[in-house]
């Protein structure tokens, strides 16, 4: 079975791909806003979109997602992440999530996820 | 006759006084996780991270595989001013044509001179 790479390059500093496929698992990782100018809701909600990307290219949808990692630089973020996430996920098949805070490793970056999935498993 | 599961593997058994009892990286079928720290720590993050990913190259290559291979990564900096330095070993370590997703993150640390803690995932 071959590896599948997308969006190769180092934009953080470091040599990283953005997802990584391998058999029916999906890794998306370190995925931050592209416009960070915008709150917390706004970064969430790019994010967002680069997942749903990513589920798309790699024959995932949001609806494969196992389980997903938030980091956010400070936990009076939460409500407004929250939110965004809330309208992002289907209610009745929500994956696992965890959130907690930190410093992430550019002071504009104030939200970065990182998601597992599994393609071809959702009803 | 059903066939017997396949066996988990444990690599790097840790334990002792005031040390968490561990496997620093186990493998279940073709998949392995690898999590570590330097063993030098009075070394610059550059140094610890080299430290972590020669430790990685071994137990990669003990189950079969190697850096080429590698799915996640996720980073742990002690002080966020040390990510120069980390990703200066990264970049010469990673192999650029099969880099891993990677996230990090700024963490206090069990003890206060690891400045990097990395967890990897990879298949073989």
């Amino acid at each position: 079975m071959s590896i599948e790479r997308l969006d190769i390059n180092d934009a953080t500093g470091a040599i990283t791909s953005r997802c990584v496929a391998y058999g029916d698992m999906v890794h998306i990782g370190g995925i931050t806003a592209r416009d960070t100018n915008g709150d917390v809701a706004a970064q969430m909600r790019d994010i967002l979109d680069t997942v749903d990307g990513y589920l798309t290219q790699t024959g995932a949808t949001r609806n494969d997602v196992l389980t997903v990692q938030v980091w956010i630089k400070d936990m009076a973020l939460f409500a407004d992440m929250t939110a965004v996430w809330n309208d992002w996920v289907d209610p009745e098949i929500p994956p696992a999530r965890a959130c907690v805070s930190g410093d992430l490793y550019r002071p504009d970056i104030l939200v970065e996820v990182t998601v597992t999935a599994v393609r071809g498993k959702a009803a | 006759m059903t066939a017997p599961e396949p066996k988990i593997e444990r690599y790097g058994h840790v334990e002792g006084p005031g040390r968490p009892t561990m496997s620093l990286g186990v493998a279940q079928g073709d998949w392995i996780s690898i999590c570590t720290t330097a063993k030098n720590r009075p070394a610059g993050a550059e140094d610890q991270t080299r430290q972590i990913f020669a430790a990685f190259d071994g137990y990669l290559a003990q189950a079969g595989t190697d850096k080429s291979k590698l799915l996640t990564a996720q980073v742990w900096l002690r002080d966020m001013a040390d990510y120069d330095a980390m990703n200066a070993a990264w970049n010469d370590w990673i192999d650029p044509a099969n880099p891993p997703t990677r996230s990090c993150m700024r963490a206090d640390m069990a003890r206060p001179d690891t400045l990097v803690e990395i967890r990897i995932t990879a298949v073989r």
